[in-house]
């Protein structure tokens, strides 16, 4: 059984994979909670993790993926992971990363605004010039000059570079039970642009579980936008011919919940798709499919946080809500679950039967309790 | 997706108009919404019952095994008398047909077969919420196809019945429909519980006859009956659905049996009973896993079946089938109930309930069937071990009942006859058990057949507690199979099992005389042998005295004895046991390495000593020398077979006389030690001679002063009608042993190499 862990930090990305052969993949990290707000519904992020490191004695992450470096994705990061980079990162209570998964942007951006994702963004580059523990997802060609800059030899980083339409080689279907194949960082770009728009470097992916033979299938669709979305189907569909690519059973729902991540009108009540968009969810997702928006509770009609213009956007809940209806699926809001009040960790088990959410309730004892106790005689 | 309900029962009401206290705490619970996955519905009240319809989210996979949605709508029916579990029933109209699922009259909404366990065990732990709980967990797992693990064997998919039946264990094989299979009901409630037999029960018994008709479907994945079918036209009809026309089937054997003049007037009469077999598949293209078996009571008689169903019509007591079938009457007035049937026990099932892997059927003969014999022999055959030949010549004694295991009914039969019978009944084989009921050391007309079977046993149990048994067993029965000895102390509190290698290397009267040497020695087991409880009188004449023996200690030990002898089959060494059971109900395990024996002609005597005993002696031979030193003889004279038994020895005693050339052994404390050990083993050592050593260089035939000493010796014995016995120990292990006679020369035992 595969496991993936969405957990609850308000409008941001954290969740992590749980192999059954005991690999631990997260993707991204975003301690949001304000811990000196008692009300903070929003998970203490480092408690969860390391209390799940402790349970499996270890203190690593086999793979840790930043998809793109905003804050949403790594706040906290720099004060829970070890970094190999400078000695003011590394302790013995901190997180180590077997392997770092990053767009090629991670390294060649310059204009990084915030502390932290410049402390990551230094990290990948370390590695990358030790020409270990990370994978760069990009076209070679374009990390040739920043390479030629750096003085390092593009050719002998070839193997810790990844481009899209391939398979991560990290983790394999055979022996690791799950497989990510890369749809972005992607060789579309326009040219000639001073500034790389990190949404468009984001890293997504779609990870392929295997277990007894029965494939379930999730897009990591981190915060890429509507364009892209129809870009990656344009190449994936279109040009390369693999719609299996794009199929789902789990869709981590991009960019929070944003309208922009559907189309370019917000509308009244619902967003409208872009007909790629459609396509993917309508056509590509599996029958009783799961939804997962990574974001605060959707707003009500006419509230304070539905007028602000940030994620999430009750008319795109309301798009991916038809979804729901019409896949027989489930469309689940992180910070909703089981329920605004007291929002819990997300989790997915993976099986053989497919993925299936886990709903323990509150009177947890009970589910224990209410099995029979066998008396011989 | 719209998704559409069956009817629940009753009117809705409040919660306040609810009046089952388990019906108020549930819709308490749901309005509360402590369990966020699940919601009160709305709530309604029969006149039996109170309703909670509420729906449930379960942990349902996106590719479920059966088709459980989501959500699901539930009705629990809580019967105000609270004496049954509430039927839960899923509302939604195209629930799918699951495993655990009960059968009811209507196949809709489905009953969903939530506990296993009886409600008055769960009433103690119900609670609303765990209730809830149940329900979801019922669904995830079911969804999963879990409910049932893949390594759990299939169960009847479904349950209800209106009571049990018992059926004969080879009644599906033997019951072809060639001929009406006729069997003889009785009941031990008649409505709800009822025994087929295949012979009609003598008078005073009452018993119904009955004909029994079996008809198999082809195999399913699934159950086939889904709803409780009310005649057996609607029984065929499920038939007629999987292409089987049972319908036809039943009337083409009743017209068979009327062409074969196989009804007479009895016959006729008997009651219908419809069996039907439905072989099941766990999954399509797996050969049939395990066999649902339905039994149907039909309240007509055969001749009315055939009326029923257009084969026939009766007047005048005859019956005149119709040439052509009447298709107009299809069974609609043949009414059925439907009962659970049980198969009697069997051997294999016994093997399979004991919880062992195979069968292990040696052939044992079992003697002495007391207190011990009949429980051990008992727990064996009840867990399917062993073909046995009970042999015992008693009859069964009221006194006898509180330590036996045979039953007040049996009183005054032989004990081994109705062992035999027991046997029989308990796993249906009349071929592994049977009897012989005389005195084994003397069968008279008997003698070939005990020969016979313990020639060709592969164990000899001997259970007797008797020493001359266990002797006559050992030496003079001419088979060279393993003999094994079970018997208690006479407290109870020790039970002692002596078995023989395979090869019989090592017999049981040695064995037993290494188990007397132990007695001595080995402190867990010191007072082995209590003074004897009271003996109680049961009859007239001198010999009817029993012994007070707890019948829980006798229990006790038979379940010991009766592993420890599956043990024993396993292994072929020989073993000399002792299991103690204390007063808190400590049972302690003392193993006695059992040693290799010799055996040495001396005159007309045979002598037998181990090699324990002559180690022994060449130790304190050595610790003396160049001394010479030696000491008293205990063992046991068998005066019948003119064997000795030489076993231990009690050291040189201290006012002895010691030299380089002479022994002159003394006598203090002497008396004392020897009594000591003749009590402490229940007079199975006692005193039987002498031995002393030999000087270095010196051999161990006797000296004139020997000479002397065994002549005194010799005359001091015959007092007892005893032969002199002595030993000499000289160098490298060598013993002389001189009985009843000596002359010039050694007379060496040949002392085996130990292992």
């Amino acid at each position: 059984m595969h496991k993936v862990t969405f957990f609850p930090v308000g409008t941001a990305d954290c969740y992590r994979i749980d192999l059954e052969n005991g690999k631990k993949i997260l993707f991204d990290y975003a301690n949001m909670r304000d811990s000196s707000n008692q009300y903070d519904l929003r998970c203490d992020l480092p408690k969860e993790l390391r209390e799940d490191l402790a349970t499996a004695k270890r203190n690593d992450f086999d793979v840790v993926a930043f998809t793109h470096l905003d804050e949403d994705h790594y706040k906290g990061a720099t004060e829970f992971f070890w970094f190999d980079h400078a000695k003011k990162y590394q302790g013995d209570n901190r997180v180590r990363i077997k392997v770092m998964w990053v767009p090629a942007a991670v390294i060649t951006e310059e204009a990084v605004d915030k502390e932290e994702g410049r402390v990551i963004r230094q990290e990948a580059r370390h590695r990358f010039k030790q020409g270990k523990g990370v994978r760069v997802f990009s076209r070679p060609e374009r990390l040739k000059a920043w390479c030629e800059k750096n003085g390092i030899s593009l050719k002998e980083r070839l193997n810790i570079i990844t481009d899209a339409g391939k398979i991560a080689p990290e983790l394999k279907k055979d022996s690791d039970g799950i497989e990510f194949f890369v749809h972005s960082p992607f060789a579309k770009r326009m040219n000639g642009r001073e500034v790389e728009d990190r949404n468009d470097d984001c890293l997504v992916m779609q990870a392929v579980f295997q277990v007894a033979g029965v494939e379930t299938k999730m897009l990591l669709m981190s915060d890429v936008t509507h364009e892209i979305i129809t870009d990656i189907v344009d190449v994936t569909k279109n040009k390369k011919d693999r719609p299996e690519r794009l199929e789902w059973d789990i869709v981590k729902i991009p960019h929070h919940c944003s309208y922009l991540s559907i189309g370019p009108e917000k509308g009244n009540d619902k967003t409208e798709p872009v007909p790629d968009v459609a396509w993917l969810y309508e056509n590509q997702g599996a029958d009783r499919g799961i939804l997962v928006a990574t974001s605060d509770p959707i707003p009500a009609k006419g509230s304070k946080e539905d007028k602000d213009s940030y994620p999430p956007h009750r008319q795109a809940a309301n798009y991916y809500k038809d979804i729901e209806t019409q896949l027989n699926g489930e469309f689940m809001v992180t910070m909703q679950h089981p329920k605004k009040t007291a929002p819990k960790p997300l989790v997915i088990e993976i099986e053989s039967t497919g993925a299936t959410v886990k709903k323990q309730a509150s009177t947890a004892a009970v589910a224990a309790m209410s099995a029979p106790a066998l008396r011989a005689g | 997706m719209t998704v559409t309900y069956c009817d629940a029962p009753g009117i809705v009401a409040s919660i306040a108009g609810l009046r089952v206290p388990k019906a108020i705490a549930l819709a308490q619970t749901l309005s509360q919404q402590t369990n966020e996955y699940a919601s009160l519905v709305e709530c309604r009240v029969t006149e039996e019952a109170d309703v909670i319809i509420f729906d449930v989210e379960a942990e349902v996979p996106q590719r479920p095994v059966h088709s459980i949605n989501r959500v699901e709508r539930i009705a629990g029916i809580f019967p105000r008398s609270d004496d049954s579990a509430p039927e839960v029933l899923a509302l939604r109209c195209d629930f799918p047909r699951v495993p655990h699922l009960n059968l009811r009259e209507k196949e809709l909404p489905r009953s969903l077969c939530l506990y296993e366990e009886r409600y008055s065990e769960l009433k103690r732990r119900w609670t609303a919420p765990r209730f809830v709980e149940r329900v979801r967990q019922w669904l995830a797992l079911t969804a999963k196809g879990r409910l049932h693990q893949e390594d759990q064997p299939l169960e009847p998919l479904l349950f209800g019945y209106a009571g049990q039946i018992i059926l004969p264990r080879d009644l599906l094989k033997s019951s072809t429909g060639d001929m009406p299979q006729r069997l003889y009901l009785t009941a031990t409630d008649p409505q709800r519980f009822l025994i087929a037999h295949c012979k009609k029960p003598p008078a005073p018994v009452q018993s119904l006859p009955i004909v029994v008709s079996v008809h198999a479907c082809p195999p399913q994945q699934h159950g086939i009956i889904h709803r409780r079918p009310a005649s057996l036209a609607e029984l065929a009809k499920v038939f007629q659905d999987l292409g089987h026309d049972l319908l036809g089937e039943l009337r083409g054997r009743l017209k068979t049996w009327w062409e074969m003049d196989a009804l007479n007037d009895d016959a006729r009469r008997s009651s219908l009973v419809l069996v039907i077999v439905c072989p099941k598949l766990r999954h399509a293209g797996l050969e049939p896993e395990t066999t649902d078996v339905w039994a149907f009571v039909t309240g007509s008689t055969l001749e009315e079946a055939g009326e029923k169903t257009g084969v026939w019509q009766s007047s005048d007591g005859h019956l005149c089938p119709f040439f052509v079938v009447d298709d107009a009457k299809r069974g609609e007035a043949v009414l059925l109930d439907l009962l659970n049937p049980s198969f009697q026990l069997d051997r294999d099932l016994a093997i399979k309930l004991n919880g062992q892997e195979r069968a292990d059927t040696p052939s044992i003969a079992a003697i002495g069937l007391g207190a011990l014999g009949s429980q051990v022999a008992m727990n064996l055959v009840r867990s399917g071990f062993g073909n046995w030949v009970f042999i015992d010549d008693d009859r069964l004694m009221p006194h006898n009942l509180a330590r036996h295991a045979l039953h007040a009914a049996h009183v005054g039969w032989q004990k081994s006859l109705v062992m035999a019978e027991e046997a029989k009944r308990l796993v249906h084989d009349d071929s592994a058990f049977s009897y012989i009921s005389v005195d084994v050391m003397n069968p008279r007309e008997e003698a070939q057949r005990i020969s016979d079977t313990l020639k060709s046993s592969d164990l000899i149990l001997d259970m007797s507690a008797s020493v001359s048994v266990e002797r006559y067993l050992s030496l003079d029965v001419d088979s060279s199979s393993r003999r094994v000895s079970l018997f208690l102390t006479p407290t109870g509190d020790d039970l002692v099992l002596l078995a023989e290698d395979k090869k019989r290397e090592l017999k049981l009267d040695e064995l037993e005389m290494q188990y007397y040497r132990a007695i001595v020695t080995e402190e867990d087991i010191s007072g082995h042998f209590k003074p004897l409880q009271r003996r109680r009188r049961y009859g007239q004449s001198c010999r009817d005295v029993t012994s007070t023996l707890p019948q829980d200690l006798v229990a006790l030990h038979a379940a010991i004895a009766s592993r420890a002898i599956r043990e024993v089959m396993t292994s072929d060494t020989a073993s000399i046991t002792i299991w103690r059971a204390d007063a808190r109900g400590n049972v302690r395990r003392v193993d006695v390495q059992p040693c290799s024996t010799t055996r040495r002609e001396a005159g007309d005597w045979t002598v037998c000593a181990d090699t324990q005993l002559v180690l022994k002696l060449h130790q304190l031979r050595e610790q003396r020398l160049p001394n010479e030193t030696g000491g008293v003889l205990l063992g046991s004279f068998d005066l019948e077979r003119r064997v000795v038994y030489i076993v231990d020895t009690i050291p040189s005693p201290p006012d002895s006389v010691e030299w380089p050339t002479l022994y002159i052994r003394g006598c203090k404390g002497l008396k004392t030690k020897t009594e000591k050990v003749s009590r402490e083993t229940d007079g199975g050592l006692e005193y039987i001679g002498e031995w002393h050593s030999h000087p270095k260089g010196v051999r161990t035939t006797p000296s004139a002063q020997d000479q002397q000493v065994f002549a005194w010796l010799n005359e001091l014995m015959g007092r007892d009608g005893l032969p002199a016995l002595m030993m000499i120990a000289g160098d490298q292990g060598e013993v002389s042993c001189f009985i009843g006679e000596m002359n010039w020369m050694d007379n060496l035992l040949l002392i085996p190499a130990e292992g």
